[in-house]
């Protein structure tokens, strides 16, 4: 299968969006439609993937990190409340790398090329799902890496990262993807 | 038997078998609606669930498609679809019922976005769609469904041809079962008619047989009695055919019965109908107008069966006797129709053969006077109505008296005096001559011992045996057993048997004879001169005396030819060594006459008729002076 994705962005609907994609945002207000697509689409990339069953799950929620310092941590807030597979959704500001591996789901964008290299060292081969949204990051070690083409959002997944993380990403999501390495 | 006679059930039975037919038709038509019926709903139960099986896939591989809002990715999906046929258009819809993506056939509306009742019920059938919508779900939650519309077309298409080729195949079975039944019934109608020929014709001669004649008889008289007139009976028995068949071997009998068939196949009318009713009885039943000529046809029968016939190279004489009896002149039924014309035939055999007799009441009326003959002759031996008369044999020479003929009495305390022509018979037919026999001998030699004990002396006592004695077994230990009795000496009994009871059976009277005369008795030949019998014969039987028969000596003197017959006979005798006895002598013509001719002994009328035993007695005690008187001297 081809992994081009392609979503349509429709700017002129912002209203319409969120029903679009099935993730209705109450109580935000003027709500960046590109960041929220995005929230969406980590919180559909959790809903495809598969952790081992070894994975600890503290207090029981499947625990989305991002930097505090992120575009997308308003947008990615949003998911809290929501449930994976019976799992409360917990969006956590990863400030320090100590609670590195308490992480299900890693979003990194911009703001964390500095401290990549040692969160790759810190995850080393934990099972967390990595999703980038910079191009950079992107194409060095993350399993996910967002992107835009031709106004749309499009995804492309690295397997070797997410085989190294232990991670099994549904065949579905990959049909889904621009490229799948 | 008719065509007529079976017209009537033929056509009965095509019409039964047009309604077999009718019947299994329908029959097979319900079934068959019924088949189509169940196929039907087979073909949309199969329909449906393959409608759900792709809905449920299509959904499944449809829910990345919709949380990521693909519609290109969720078109591809939909677009596997044309691999089935039957599926028209198909459209995943959001949980908000906004279409993401599409497919449809050339030539056919998009889906309609399915309503809650749709997708509450899964399903639901158009007449000539079907839809189905199901509900694409991620983590317990709906996002969205699908809905596929499916076309009935090609079901019915399908359920069309399989209409056809049910049909088809019913119609085939029907008339494969028709043409089997119809080959079963043919089987099973000529089975029955050779079953029918089988039991009503002779497989002999190809006539019918005498269970066929019953049937045909009945016809017959059926006609008479509903028409008028009358029809005629004739049977018919071969005189010697026991003879053909013990000396020529049964092969040879079957043959002269087909000869004789044939003959009279060939001499009859062809309304006639000619059966064989038993070993050498034929019937013939013939029509109204044959019936007032019903003696010229007897007459034709016997004139043909007169030829001789070409058995096996040999030339055979079989003639018959012919019975016929008129119905309803002679008889109300077809049992003593029968009966009658059976009386006729016997009457015409006891003519001397080669004869037919018309039944007339006068016959019947004998018939039953024998029956009751023969029942008075059984009660007679017991009631002591039995007696015998004795009568003189006198030697012609010297006037001596040579002995006693016993001759049997019947006195019937209501009819008197019955002759032996009358009884004699009736008691060689009935048997009863076998005990009456055995009665005559040991009365005659009871009486001897009397006469001996009264002081007459020892006077021989002929008796006469017949023909069913003969073949008594036990007749030389009866005959043995009365001698000893009563102290007779054996040479003081005379056994007389007629020529033609000794001709019957040579071999077997040959050891009688000779066992009798190792015995010591005394054997006579009775009625010499008319059985027939060749002089080579005589030699033969160990026999001491011959008696003439009465008919040559009532026309002697005056009848050249008896005359000559008689000299010859006693010549014969006299050259064996053989003394000649005359019975019957009336006259004293006749008396100079055999004495002239060197006869022996006589015995009749002239000299003593017979007469009850106290008579003879009583005779024999003057007969000194009887002699004396008598007119030999």
């Amino acid at each position: 299968m081809s992994g081009l994705f392609i979503a349509t962005l429709r700017r002129t609907v912002g209203r319409l969006m969120p029903a679009l994609l099935l993730l209705p945002l109450p109580g935000m207000a003027e709500p960046v439609p590109e960041y929220e697509l995005k929230a969406a689409f980590v919180y559909n990339f959790a809903l495809f993937t598969e952790w081992p069953s070894d994975t600890a799950y503290e207090g029981g929620t499947l625990n989305i990190c991002v930097n505090p310092g992120s575009a997308l941590r308003h947008a990615l807030a949003g998911l809290n409340e929501k449930a994976v597979k019976g799992r409360r959704v917990s969006v956590r500001h990863l400030a320090a790398l100590d609670t590195l591996r308490a992480c299900h789901v890693l979003f990194v964008d911009g703001n964390d090329r500095e401290r990549w290299v040692q969160i790759k060292k810190g995850l080393g081969g934990a099972s967390v799902l990595t999703v980038s949204d910079d191009d950079e990051i992107g194409h060095d070690g993350s399993i996910i890496a967002l992107g835009v083409d031709n106004k749309r959002v499009v995804f492309d997944v690295d397997t070797r990262a997410a085989r190294q993380a232990r991670l099994v990403l549904s065949s579905k999501l990959l049909r889904l993807a621009r490229t799948v390495q | 038997m008719s065509a007529a006679h079976y017209s009537r059930p033929q056509r009965l039975g095509r019409w039964m078998e047009l309604a077999n037919l009718v019947t299994a038709g329908a029959a097979l038509l319900l079934a068959s609606v019924l088949l189509i019926l169940f196929q039907f709903f087979a073909l949309r139960g199969g329909l449906l669930e393959d409608v759900k099986v792709q809905a449920r896939l299509i959904g499944e591989n449809s829910s990345a498609a919709l949380l990521f809002s693909d519609s290109r990715a969720s078109n591809e999906t939909l677009a596997v679809l044309e691999g089935s046929p039957s599926i028209e258009a198909a459209g995943v819809f959001t949980a908000e019922r906004t279409l993401l993506a599409s497919y449809r056939r050339d030539g056919v509306s998009l889906v309609a976005t399915p309503s809650p009742a749709l997708v509450d019920d899964g399903h639901q059938f158009g007449f000539n769609q079907l839809e189905v919508a199901r509900r694409v779900e991620m983590d317990g939650r709906e996002i969205g469904v699908v809905v596929i519309r499916a076309s009935l077309e090609q079901l019915y298409a399908r359920l069309v041809g399989y209409a056809g080729l049910t049909l088809a195949i019913a119609m085939g079975s029907l008339a494969f079962a028709y043409l089997l039944v119809a080959r079963m019934r043919r089987l099973v109608k000529s089975a029955e008619a050779h079953l029918d020929y089988l039991a009503h014709v002779d497989p002999v001669t190809g006539l019918p047989n005498r269970h066929a004649f019953n049937e045909y008889l009945a016809i017959a008289l059926g006609k008479v009695d509903e028409l008028g007139g009358c029809a005629g009976l004739l049977l018919l028995d071969l005189d010697n055919f026991k003879i053909v068949n013990d000396t020529l071997g049964h092969h040879s009998g079957d043959s002269l019965l087909k000869l004789v068939a044939r003959r009279l196949a060939e001499c009859l009318r062809g309304g006639d109908v000619i059966c064989r009713i038993g070993g050498d009885e034929f019937a013939i039943i013939l029509e109204r107008s044959e019936v007032p000529n019903a003696a010229g046809v007897a007459e034709k029968v016997l004139n043909v069966l007169a030829a001789p016939f070409d058995v096996d190279g040999h030339e055979i004489y079989a003639t018959a006797s012919a019975g016929i009896s008129i119905y309803p002149d002679d008889a109300p039924d077809l049992e003593t129709l029968t009966r009658n014309a059976d009386t006729a035939m016997y009457q015409a055999k006891g003519k001397g053969k080669n004869a037919f007799e018309q039944f007339h009441p006068e016959l019947d009326h004998r018939v039953q006077k024998r029956l009751s003959l023969e029942t008075k002759l059984r009660k007679a031996l017991d009631r002591g109505e039995l007696l015998l008369y004795y009568q003189p044999q006198v030697n012609l020479r010297d006037g001596r008296l040579v002995g006693l003929e016993a001759l049997l009495r019947w006195q019937h305390p209501e009819l008197g005096m019955i002759s032996p022509v009358e009884f004699i018979p009736v008691a060689e037919d009935s048997g009863l001559i076998v005990p009456i026999g055995r009665w005559v001998l040991r009365t005659a030699c009871k009486q001897a011992a009397a006469w001996r004990e009264s002081g007459l002396g020892a006077i021989p006592v002929s008796v006469n045996l017949s023909a069913r004695q003969t073949r008594d077994p036990n007749l030389v230990h009866d005959i043995i057993g009365a001698l000893r009795e009563f102290d007779i000496p054996p040479s003081q009994l005379e056994l007389e048997i007629t020529e033609t009871v000794l001709m019957d059976n040579v071999h077997a009277n040959v050891d009688l004879l000779n066992r009798l005369q190792t015995e010591g008795i005394r054997l006579s030949i009775d009625d010499f001169g008319t059985g027939y019998s060749s002089m080579a014969y005589l030699k033969r039987f160990p026999i001491d005396q011959v008696k003439i028969d009465r008919t040559f000596v009532r026309d002697i003197p005056g009848d050249g030819d008896d005359e000559a017959i008689t000299t010859a006979i006693i010549a014969m005798a006299h050259s064996l060594g053989l003394s000649v006895v005359a019975e019957g002598v009336e006259t004293e013509e006749q008396l100079s006459f055999l004495r002239n001719a060197g006869c022996d002994i006589m015995q009749g009328y002239y000299f003593a008729e017979p007469r009850p035993a106290e008579q003879v007695a009583a005779f024999l005690r003057s007969r000194a002076g009887l002699l004396s008187t008598a007119p030999l001297r």
